[in-house]
């Protein structure tokens, strides 16, 4: 086989349409989102696009003078850091008021007109609402319209939080233990540790949003032609399921992407072996869509932004593995996730016995070999993530037509909602709550967090 | 209730303050409980026919009456008195009957002319289970059926008490309720130990009404070969809190009966009678969940959220620290009374400080109906209505008036009575013989008002003595329906058929009866319904040629 190290960046360009695009680095991992203490969220009406080239009329939050985005600006926060959130109406006047509600976050509200649950911009008011709170607690969070919930909520109005803790990050490489070939601790590739929550346990190198929502076509389409007294949210029917704002293969494609002006933000996991990811996420519809990590387990250690901890100072005791974790609407849940090859029983990197160890390899399984005789590559058919060889790291030769998105030689896992009919757009499969986690080797080159 | 304590207790209505006293050596309570038909009036109008629970001579209540078990009481007796043309049952999910208590109702279904009880019948491979316990029979004319329940395992916890007789349509209707034992009644009280300690409690019961159910259900037109075979097609319209709907004013201030101070600690005990998970959340502090389906936790979940799954309970603790208002609303986005788009459904206000001061609102009357209605002819009938101040001051009901026609004035109609003999709590059933001796049936309207303690009469609130409508025959053929119908009232009465708007009926006098012809119909319907003006109305399978 070939091996040869690779440029990750050039890959996910090529995933939408096959078009070749200018990549800005860093831009497709990490959390995306506005920090400060201070925000300006305007509500506006714009539109998106659906993985099956539909045009969606939607309400969503806007970042200030910018255009709406699905789902809104992830607000990054700092714990024990108050901030304002001041919010305007420019939506149609068909609309009516909006508002934002903080689940979990104790929240005074100026401004505006009182409704049910929090006080409410009026269409063109230029003062709107300004919202205030501390959020005294590390952790994920939503915030979402206030306002008839059951349509706005449907609409777009949506939104995650992110509180970071005020622990610092520490440096140094992970030891897993001596069944790996641990990094010695002061090796530059390794990333520095950040902790989610206020305790050692909480550790992890890089995060990923997973913000789980759906849509009905029909209502858009009713409220886009102004046939609002048809509406009945009761009878709502989802038939598009969105990661980050973006139906798959979207998903996958940059944050930032031009095509996708009103879906900024991607959903695009990537770790090194041994690295522990934060998975956070949040669902934002009505029903709870759960999140298969498809040959995976994931350890659950917060919901609704509270460690799960038998009491202070515990920790996340009461976490646990789950390998599809349920959301309620509503809920957030974060999880940690590492990956190493471990239990596969053959050496992942394809080594000879005397061949030199791979950051965190399973020693045990170093040189074991390949445990089947894979046949010529042209009795193969393909998949568009296939490198080429089997092995982490290499590259094989690949048939004519083949658009080899597989530059890094690295593995790819299908994470995705486990109601399978979510996989679709619009009944077209795949599609819908779907990603791809890629695991590289530690050769490929990443962007720093 | 009858205690064998033989102490002071509290039979609590809906989401009242409890302060039970224990006593050693108490052994077990008994509860009367009245099954009976009821309507809920929805925020947008609708009138939803529902069975419900009721205390002995008390009015009928979707969700039951709150049922207390004191605390150290192993023994729960209940018996049943069914007034409804059903069979109905009682299982609380989470305390199961002794065998002797037990089921189940087995039945030659769908004719249901054939009962067993226990085992399936000896090589009978085609009965189904009707109940999964005893049953209190269908009424008789108008004896009620009766059955009695004996739990002899009560424990601290928040159960739901439910019909166990073909749950898949009779829970929809309205048969469930709160059933709460506490650990120790304190002070300070304790839910199920020392670390359930609390001051105020609020039970929050989530349901939801699918409206054509259960008109379906109520009408005798639910079941295999007839209009609503099944809750294949169950679409919920209304959801409700305690009984009730946003924005009614019982869940502006839903503890308008516990009122709460900041810094007391309080449990709020959720429950889902429904058939769809409900996620509440809290807006306000983290809520402590401690306790799900009666069992205490380990360890304590702090969350803003709950996954209240049908059926089962959860025992939520929290100390708002300040003055205001907490919100609590079903992040399924249940927030809609039929798709309105004003808020609705399932959206409470819980309501901490500012006292609510003197009671200066009259109680609401709901439920207000006649026994018999639709009725025949010239009679007497019952006044049936229930006096609720929960939402309008919490006051006792002192009294209330009826009168046919204009407004006499306040105070100035004939009185009625409590329907448990004693106006004695905010909640009560009221009752009245009224003689309709020379009124027309279909025009007459009746009006009720109720009057608190502190002396606030409240709205009125009215209905029709209803005629009763019967279509006496229906053909299709050549693309024509032919529908034949009578009204118990006179021929003044205007007919129409829903389905078919712009079809006139016509009286006949010779027969006494109405027609229509209704041409240019390609499709056999299925149904035909006729309404009349005096409110009755009737539906029938339209036959093929």
């Amino acid at each position: 086989m070939i091996s040869s190290p690779t440029r990750y960046r050039s890959i996910l360009a090529l995933v939408a349409a096959g078009l070749i695009l200018v990549v800005a680095p860093g831009a497709f991992a990490a959390i995306q989102g506005v920090t400060g203490t201070s925000f300006n969220l305007v509500a506006r009406q714009d539109r998106i696009t659906l993985g099956d080239g539909d045009s969606m009329l939607m309400w969503g939050y806007a970042n200030g003078a910018g255009r709406m985005q699905y789902p809104g600006p992830t607000l990054i926060l700092q714990q024990g850091v108050p901030v304002t959130v001041k919010l305007t109406n420019q939506l149609p006047a068909a609309a009516g008021n909006v508002s934002i509600v903080f689940p979990g976050h104790q929240v005074t509200a100026v401004g505006g007109v009182s409704g049910v649950l929090t006080r409410e911009a009026v269409v063109g008011d230029p003062e709107g609402v300004t919202y205030a709170f501390t959020p005294t607690e590390p952790g994920t969070y939503i915030y979402h319209s206030g306002t008839r919930m059951d349509l706005q909520v449907e609409m777009g109005l949506v939104g995650a939080i992110i509180v970071r803790s005020t622990t610092a990050s520490t440096s140094g490489c992970p030891n897993l233990g001596a069944a790996f070939n641990n990094l010695a601790g002061g090796d530059p590739r390794c990333l520095e540790t950040k902790y989610a929550y206020n305790h050692a346990g909480t550790g992890y190198h890089r995060e990923f949003l997973f913000f789980q929502t759906d849509l009905d076509p029909k209502l858009h389409r009713l409220v886009e032609f102004g046939r609002f007294n048809r509406i009945d949210t009761t009878e709502g029917f989802a038939t598009c399921w969105f990661l980050n704002g973006r139906n798959f293969p979207d998903t996958l494609a940059e944050a930032g992407v031009p095509w996708l002006p009103t879906q900024p933000y991607n959903c695009s996991p990537i770790m090194r072996p041994g690295e522990t990811i934060l998975v956070r996420m949040v669902t934002a519809t009505r029903d709870p869509h759960p999140l298969h990590f498809h040959g995976n387990h994931v350890r659950v250690i917060a919901r609704d932004g509270r460690m799960l901890s038998s009491g202070p100072g515990n920790g996340p005791d009461l976490s646990f593995e789950n390998y599809t974790v349920i959301g309620n609407p509503g809920q957030t849940v974060d999880a940690l996730f590492t990956w190493t090859g471990e239990g596969m029983g053959w050496d992942i990197y394809g080594h000879a016995p005397g061949d030199p160890e791979q950051p965190y390899e399973v020693l045990a399984d170093h040189g074991t070999p390949f445990p089947v005789v894979l046949p010529a590559r042209d009795d193969l058919v393909l998949g568009q993530f296939y490198s080429g060889s089997p092995f982490m790291g290499s590259q094989g030769s690949l048939p004519p037509g083949h658009p080899g998105l597989n530059a890094a030689g690295g593995f790819f896992f299908m994470w995705h909602s486990h109601t399978e009919k979510e996989l679709s757009n619009n009944n077209i499969f795949p599609g819908g709550l779907i990603t791809l986690l890629n695991v590289v080797p530690w050769t490929a080159e990443l962007p720093v967090e | 209730m009858r205690s064998k304590c033989l102490i002071g207790l509290q039979i609590l209505l809906l989401a009242l303050a409890v302060s039970a006293t224990t006593a050693d050596r108490c052994h077990g309570v008994t509860f009367d409980l009245r099954v009976g038909q009821s309507t809920l009036t929805m925020p947008d109008g609708i009138v939803v026919t529902v069975w419900g629970f009721g205390l002995a001579n008390g009015p009928i209540t979707v969700p039951g009456p709150v049922l207390e078990v004191p605390p150290g009481d192993s023994e729960l007796i209940v018996n049943l008195s069914n007034e409804l043309p059903v069979p109905v049952s009682l299982v609380i999910p989470g305390l199961s009957l002794p065998s002797n208590n037990a089921g189940p109702v087995w039945t030659d279904w769908p004719q249901e002319t054939q009962v067993w009880t226990g085992s399936r019948p000896a090589g009978n491979y085609t009965a189904r289970v009707r109940s999964f316990v005893h049953e209190a029979p269908a009424r008789v004319g108008s004896t009620p059926g009766t059955a009695t329940y004996v739990w002899n395992n009560m424990k601290p916890g928040t159960y739901l008490y439910q019909t166990g007789t073909t749950p898949s349509s009779q829970l929809q209707m309205g048969l469930y309720g709160a059933l709460k034992q506490d650990a120790t009644a304190g002070p300070p009280r304790q839910a199920y130990g020392a670390t359930t300690v609390f001051d105020r409690e609020q039970i929050l019961v989530f349901s939801a009404i699918d409206p054509v159910m259960n008109e379906a259900i109520s009408g005798g037109n639910f079941g295999p070969g007839k209009l609503v075979t099944s809750t294949k097609n169950y679409l919920p319209k209304y959801f409700l809190i305690n009984g009730k709907a946003w924005p009614d004013k019982a869940l502006a201030r839903v503890n308008a009966c516990t009122p709460l101070l900041a810094n007391e600690r309080v449990l709020l005990r959720f429950l889902n009678a429904g058939y769809d998970t409900f996620v509440p959340v809290f807006q306000g502090p983290y809520l402590s969940i401690r306790a799900e389906d009666g069992h205490l936790y380990p360890y304590f979940r702090e969350q803003y959220s709950i996954e209240l799954a049908a059926g089962k309970t959860f025992d939520a603790w929290v100390q708002p620290m300040a003055d205001g208002v907490y919100p609590i609303f079903d992040r399924r986005l249940h927030v809609t009374n039929a798709g309105s788009s004003s808020p609705g459904g399932m959206i409470a206000h819980l309501v901490v400080g500012s006292p609510a001061g003197t009671d200066t609102e009259g109680p609401l009357v709901t439920a207000a109906d006649a026994a018999p209605n639709p009725i025949a002819g010239p009679t007497s009938v019952t006044l049936v209505a229930t006096a609720d101040d929960v939402s309008t001051g919490c006051s006792n009901i002192a009294g209330g008036e009826w009168w046919i026609g204009a407004d006499p004035g306040v105070g100035s109609g004939t009185p009625v009575s409590a329907l448990d003999g004693a106006f004695d709590s905010s909640v009560e059933g009221l009752t009245a013989t009224i003689d309709i001796g020379g009124l027309r049936i279909g025009t007459a309207t009746m009006s009720v008002r109720a009057r608190d303690a502190q002396g606030n009469w409240g709205p009125v609130t009215t209905f029709l003595l209803k005629d009763i409508v019967s279509i006496t025959s229906v053909t299709y053929a050549r693309a024509t329906i032919q529908v034949v119908a009578t009204t118990s009232s006179s021929s003044r009465m205007v007919l129409r058929s829903p389905e078919y708007p712009r079809a006139r009926f016509t009286f006949r006098r010779r027969t006494n009866d109405y027609r229509a012809i209704i041409r240019r119909v390609p499709v056999n319907p299925g149904v035909i319904s006729v309404t009349s003006s005096g409110g009755g109305s009737d539906t029938k399978p339209v036959p093929f040629p």
